[in-house]
């Protein structure tokens, strides 16, 4: 897998997980089943920083410009399918090989794709 | 939600070898079927949700979980620990059981945490069978886990 969609990858996982741990209704929801969240993590801002530092700056500034259009920037693409805006992808993207070895997004919605299988 | 959709032999250990934390969830991801670099970020993944809280709920049992890009469908493992791990559970208590949750981010995150809700009420359930602790076959352990879910569902709980 390419290094920079790796970190995009980390950053989008770990920005939706303190999003909706500050979510009211989702924390409200894992608290009623017994776990007990913290409001913020030094460890985990430090650990955005971290990611934030080896990101390539453009593709910084796309991940932050898609993260506030939409809920994620990245898309899981799954049968040829763009899972943030449930588009099909052009066959000459759906059968080149080794996918994820470049940093690619969607044609239509925008977002970074990561392909599964 | 029936366990059985997600639970086979395979997605089960018995005798985790790691006392801690992070070495028990290494254990655990281990048994998913994914490629190693996958697994090694789902592993940072669910350890970075570890620091938003403990996800050992108390009396032995620990729900570590995650939503990622990374996995295509939910995925739950068990792990058992007869000597017990140093988890920083809520109740400091160690943690003999694991249950632990992977899952995409589609669809919505009500139904994963519909999933997340049924498996920390089976939990609540599990501890009254202390008895679960001393199963050393797989398949003896995933019937007695069934048949503690089919009573549930009777309670109507």
């Amino acid at each position: 897998m390419h290094q920079q969609l790796e970190l995009l990858i980390m950053l989008n996982d770990l920005d939706i997980l303190v999003k909706e741990s500050q979510n009211k209704n989702m924390r409200k929801k894992e608290e009623s089943y017994g776990f007990k969240l913290v409001h913020h993590s030094v460890e985990l801002a430090r650990a955005r920083e971290e990611i934030v530092r080896k990101l390539d700056k453009n593709l910084y500034e796309t991940y932050e410009r898609l993260m506030s259009k939409y809920e994620r920037a990245l898309a899981p693409v799954v049968n040829g399918v763009c899972y943030g805006c449930y588009m099909r992808l052009p066959i000459a993207e759906t059968t080149k090989q080794n996918k994820n070895e470049k940093v690619s997004t969607c044609i239509n919605c925008g977002r970074f794709l990561y392909w599964i299988g | 939600m029936k366990l059985g959709e997600f639970l086979t032999e395979e997605n089960i250990k018995l005798n985790l070898a790691s006392k801690k934390k992070a070495g028990v969830i290494g254990e655990l991801v281990e048994l998913l079927s994914v490629g190693e670099r996958i697994k090694s970020m789902l592993k940072d993944n669910l350890l970075k949700r570890e620091k938003m809280g403990s996800t050992g709920v108390g009396k032995g049992i620990a729900i570590p979980h995650c939503r990622s890009v990374l996995v295509d469908k939910l995925t739950v493992i068990i792990g058992r620990s007869k000597r017990g791990i140093d988890y920083d559970a809520q109740d400091g208590k160690p943690v003999h059981l694991l249950f632990l949750i992977v899952a995409p981010p589609q669809p919505q995150p009500l139904e994963y945490l519909v999933i997340l809700g049924e498996i920390a009420k089976l939990s609540k359930e599990i501890v009254k069978h202390p008895d679960i602790l001393k199963i050393d076959e797989k398949e003896r352990f995933l019937n007695v886990l069934f048949d503690i879910e089919r009573k549930l569902e009777k309670r109507g709980k």
